[in-house]
């Protein structure tokens, strides 16, 4: 969700340079200078970019959060969870996909060491569903989540970590790019008491 | 650090449940060659990342273990975290025996769940 600081700044920012390029354009009319023409023509088209982009981030500050429960967490391996997913509206031609995510991740303390990140596990758990909700209106769906016995549980130190998120992708009508909520979760082992 | 050749650690199993108990012995070869054993059970990160590494049980083996007999051991692990082979990082579990001299012995095992 972009943020209303990030908002306001691209908001200053549109209005200041689409009035530098009115002004422009006013003198222009005035001059008829070549030259200035020239300068106007991606000034103009940087204009209409920021204004596009500023559309874009309005719609979707509209958009809300999605709220995840679960029935339990952390989560273990080798068990199945139930989880729910909240949309409120407005929502128009939106498409809903919820994925439990593993995201293996290094940091080197050495200099010039690259940093990795890759996803070691991906499920599935909802697939592009068609959602359409006026304001107001909420959308539920409660899924099951298996973990499978056979993935690492999570794990943090300071030069990488494990981690495990839920992404809920919300693809909206209009908007060029899906919008991705992660909740981060943990993943643990069941406890053995048994000897090994 | 140098081998510690003179000394030999047996497990009991090699793939221990987590939170599962590891057990195995220590013997030394040959009276007297080794002094002051320290035995300890860590799990450590290799990888792309800066190694990272932790202890996380600690025991003197004494004068026992210095004799030439076998010194049992036994260790309640952690439940995390657990063995890993990823393509940047791994995480690998070992037993430990140290000497005086700074000379180790290391025994891998993993901690997988599903045993």
């Amino acid at each position: 969700m972009p943020r209303l600081r990030e908002l306001g700044g691209l908001g200053v920012l549109t209005v200041l340079w689409n009035a530098g390029v009115v002004l422009g354009v006013l003198s222009e009319l005035r001059a008829n200078d070549v030259i200035l023409g020239l300068v106007l023509i991606p000034c103009g088209l940087i204009g209409a970019a920021l204004l596009s982009s500023l559309v874009r981030h309005l719609r979707l500050f509209a958009l809300r959060e999605p709220v995840l429960e679960l029935d339990a967490h952390p989560l273990r391996q080798g068990s199945v969870h139930a989880l729910s997913i909240t949309l409120r509206g407005p929502l128009a031609g939106g498409s809903v996909t919820v994925e439990l995510r593993g995201i293996e991740s290094t940091i080197s303390n050495t200099r010039n060491a690259p940093s990795f990140v890759r996803t070691f596990f991906a499920a599935r758990l909802l697939e592009g569903e068609g959602v359409e909700l006026a304001r107001d209106e909420r959308w539920t769906r409660r899924l099951e989540v298996a973990v499978p016995q056979n993935v690492p549980s999570s794990f943090a130190v300071p030069g990488s970590s494990l981690r495990y998120e839920v992404v809920v992708t919300t693809a909206t009508l209009g908007l060029p790019e899906p919008e991705e909520n992660a909740y981060p979760v943990l993943v643990l082992p069941l406890a053995s008491g048994a000897g090994g | 650090m140098a081998e510690l050749t003179d000394v030999d650690i047996s497990l009991a199993a090699t793939r221990v449940s987590p939170g599962g108990w590891l057990r195995g012995s220590v013997v030394a070869r040959g009276r007297g060659a080794v002094q002051g054993l320290e035995l300890s059970v860590r799990w450590l990160t290799a990888g792309a990342g800066s190694p990272d590494e932790r202890v996380v049980h600690l025991q003197a083996l004494g004068d026992e273990a210095a004799d030439g007999r076998p010194v049992p051991f036994e260790v309640r692990l952690p439940v995390t975290p657990t063995s890993y082979e990823g393509e940047y990082l791994q995480i690998r579990w070992l037993v430990r025996v140290r000497d005086r001299s700074d000379r180790v012995r290391d025994a891998p095992f993993e901690v997988l769940p599903g045993r």
